[in-house]
């Protein structure tokens, strides 16, 4: 599926969707389950944490 | 941030704001007068070719304080609401990440605006007053914005 077609199922730019990827961006609860849905997955298939996000910032 | 105008009034408020300079300039027609004729008496008092001391420029205003005064008003409040126009529309795809984009930028022009005012109240160069404030906020606003959209390439 391209960026554009996921923004279109989910109502949000093609931008919002490469932000997402390449990490600069944190999507909502309600944007992480909609991609989730999208993809018939549950939100942590598809998003992981990672080290950094335990560190204090 | 919500937006409550349609993306199409972004071109409005650009308008109003271009609306607003030309009405500023207009409005300081008077100064902008007094200031060439003091500097054509200063530099050119005598006339090098004939030698002769030329007849100096006599201050005729162009606009009645009164009118200045209105024109002056009147540009302040189109340019305020130009540029609120223009934060207030939503981007063509208005979603979660715009609105992030918007706060950041919100936050931004607050603590530069407050630090430019700061700086003016401890220097106390020029007269600051309070609408300059607004304006200083809303330009640094839209100035952000535009250049997060920028990096992020949203149009």
């Amino acid at each position: 599926m391209t960026q554009a077609g996921l923004a279109k199922r989910v109502s949000v730019s093609r931008q919002t969707i490469n932000a997402i990827e390449l990490g600069k961006y944190v999507p909502s609860t309600l944007l992480s389950l909609k991609i989730a849905h999208v993809f018939g997955a549950t939100v942590n298939e598809i998003f992981k944490l990672e080290d950094a996000d335990w560190q204090e910032k | 941030m919500k937006t409550y105008l349609p993306h199409a009034y972004k071109k409005v408020g650009i308008v109003v704001v271009l609306m607003a300079i030309a009405l500023s300039f207009l409005a300081g027609a008077n100064g902008m007068e007094k200031g060439y004729i003091k500097g054509y008496n200063l530099g050119y008092s005598i006339n090098p070719s004939t030698n002769t001391e030329e007849t100096p420029l006599t201050y005729k205003e162009i606009l009645s304080p009164g009118t200045a005064n209105t024109l002056n008003w009147i540009s302040i409040v189109f340019s305020i609401s130009g540029f609120l126009m223009y934060i207030f529309s939503s981007e063509k795809t208005e979603d979660e990440f715009v609105q992030k984009l918007r706060y950041q930028s919100l936050e931004k022009s607050l603590l530069i605006t407050w630090f430019v005012a700061l700086l003016f109240f401890i220097f106390r160069q020029v007269e600051f007053e309070a609408f300059y404030v607004l304006q200083i906020q809303l330009i640094t606003y839209v100035f952000i914005f535009h250049r997060y959209k920028t990096k992020h390439q949203i149009n």
